[in-house]
């Protein structure tokens, strides 16, 4: 049923030829105003079907605009994801815990991720404009990682990096974002285990198009704009080694399936569908949910549904009114 | 006769923003001009992304700061009109410019009340900045790279 539903909105922005790059998901190539603050509360919900627990991620993003051409941003994730810790029966844990019978994790502070933005070419034209962007990233994470696909917000420590290409034409906007992840390795002592996921690469497709207003009266126009964003993104099996001896979940594909195939090499395509509500042509309400189109991501269970909030803190050193200016 | 006397626009300039599609970008731009000192109102077209600002001619006024501003927020400049105001090298008008200007053209044609085109790279798209130097080849290197009236 929902890939019906991503099939028919998909089909619905390929008649559609207009958007705005303000892009939930994916970064466009564009960059903060220099100078200016801006910060992002978001939350993600999906129940994981195996246990029928609704998890949760909650993060506060802030961002600031060193020049105009450079971005910096700092994420801090909370969710009820992840153990701090393996437990010390490592096969049982990795067997049960996605079910109801094994205790849930409760909430952690994930990590920290750093992302940095460069945008080293600009084109712009009268309502279009062509940019491209370098990005790095870094992520701090402070919970056990357990699954072969890294994600670095806030969940899995180690590096990426990648190049955006954005296009904006009037009312539509296209993306597209390509990566690269190498995740860190997990080490706890107490149990002498190391944890790594596996090396990813990954390209997103986001599109964008602004429904209400066709034309701006002033910034106090209610925007209304639809996202279509999607992800392909492959990864290697995770490598778990405890006393020095590799753990092959392998061997449990039959017994414990789940296991085996959260822990294997994969490749997925996602898809995430937003509504974006913008205010005072600043702060923006977004609204949407995810679902596999191809193969899935063993980070969630579909529909993973998503809300955020966005607005930039302007520094206005010297505040300007609008005022008729005098007469001579 | 009206119009020529309603003279607000000596004190208006008119910035074409490239790059823009959407008001919350128009934002980011009127966000950093205001805070230039010499800015006293603005009002930007959504539609059309021109920029009108007012200027206050009580305090000196840096046309690069004001385009500056515009890339600071992460756009381009498409054209930049400026009203007649006095350099080192000429007096004209009421306001006073922190720039050195050169003329192109004769300057017996030029009036008060007109907007000039500004040209440099920084007060227009490249292609027509690119132009603009084919035709300026026969002035010093140094001139080229310094803001220059032009008679609208």
């Amino acid at each position: 049923m929902w890939r019906i539903i991503s099939l028919i909105l998909i089909n619905f922005i390929s008649v559609l030829v207009h958007a705005q790059e303000l892009f939930p998901d994916a970064e466009p190539a564009s960059t903060v105003p220099k100078g200016v603050f801006g910060y992002r509360l978001m939350h993600k919900s999906f129940q994981e079907t195996s246990s029928y627990r609704i998890k949760n991620w909650y993060g506060i993003r802030v961002m600031y605009g060193i020049t105009s051409k450079w971005t910096i941003s700092t994420t801090l994730g909370i969710s009820n994801h992840h153990f701090q810790k393996f437990p010390t029966d490592i096969y049982n844990y990795f067997f049960n815990h996605h079910l109801n019978i094994y205790p849930a994790p409760g909430y952690h502070i994930e990590g920290l991720n750093f992302y940095t933005k460069y945008r080293f070419f600009s084109l712009d034209k009268h309502h279009q404009h062509l940019r491209l962007a370098v990005f790095g990233e870094g992520c701090k994470s402070f919970i056990a990682h357990d699954d072969a696909e890294p994600t670095l917000m806030t969940d899995n420590s180690g590096v990426g990096v990648g190049l955006i290409a954005t296009y904006l034409y009037e009312r539509f906007a296209v993306s597209l974002t390509g990566g690269y992840l190498k995740p860190f390795k997990y080490y706890q002592s107490n149990i002498d285990i190391t944890f790594k996921s596996g090396n990813s690469a990954y390209m997103e497709l986001s599109t964008g198009y602004r429904i209400w207003p066709a034309a701006y009266s002033s910034y106090s126009d209610f925007n209304i704009n639809f996202y279509a964003e999607f992800m392909f993104k492959e990864y290697g099996a995770a490598k778990v080694e405890q006393y020095g001896v590799p753990v092959d979940f392998a061997y449990y594909s039959q017994s414990y399936p789940y296991a085996y195939l959260q822990l294997k090499q994969n490749a997925y395509i996602d898809s995430r569908f937003y509504l974006q509500l913008i205010e005072n042509s600043n702060s923006r309400f977004d609204l949407g949910f995810a679902i596999p189109l191809v193969s899935r991501s063993y980070t969630y269970w579909g529909p993973m549904f998503l809300v955020q909030y966005q607005t930039y803190l302007y520094n206005d050193k010297k505040k300007v009114k609008n005022k008729p200016i005098s007469s001579r | 006769m009206f119009l020529y006397f309603d003279t607000n626009a000596q004190d208006t300039v008119r910035i074409g923003v490239t790059g823009l599609t959407c008001s919350s970008c128009s934002k980011s731009v009127e966000e950093e001009m205001r805070k230039i000192s010499f800015v006293q109102s603005i009002f930007m077209n959504l539609n059309s992304n021109e920029a009108t600002v007012i200027i206050d001619d009580s305090q000196p006024v840096d046309w690069m700061k004001l385009a500056k501003s515009v890339y600071n927020a992460g756009f381009s400049i498409g054209y930049f009109y400026v009203p007649a105001c006095g350099s080192s090298n000429v007096y004209f008008g009421q306001m006073s410019c922190g720039d050195v200007y050169h003329y192109i053209g004769s300057q017996q044609v030029l009036h008060p009340q007109e907007y000039y085109v500004l040209v440099g790279k920084f007060f227009m798209d490249k292609k027509t900045f690119g132009k603009w130097e084919k035709q300026l080849k026969y002035l010093p290197k140094a001139m080229t790279n310094v803001p220059i009236y032009y008679y609208y």
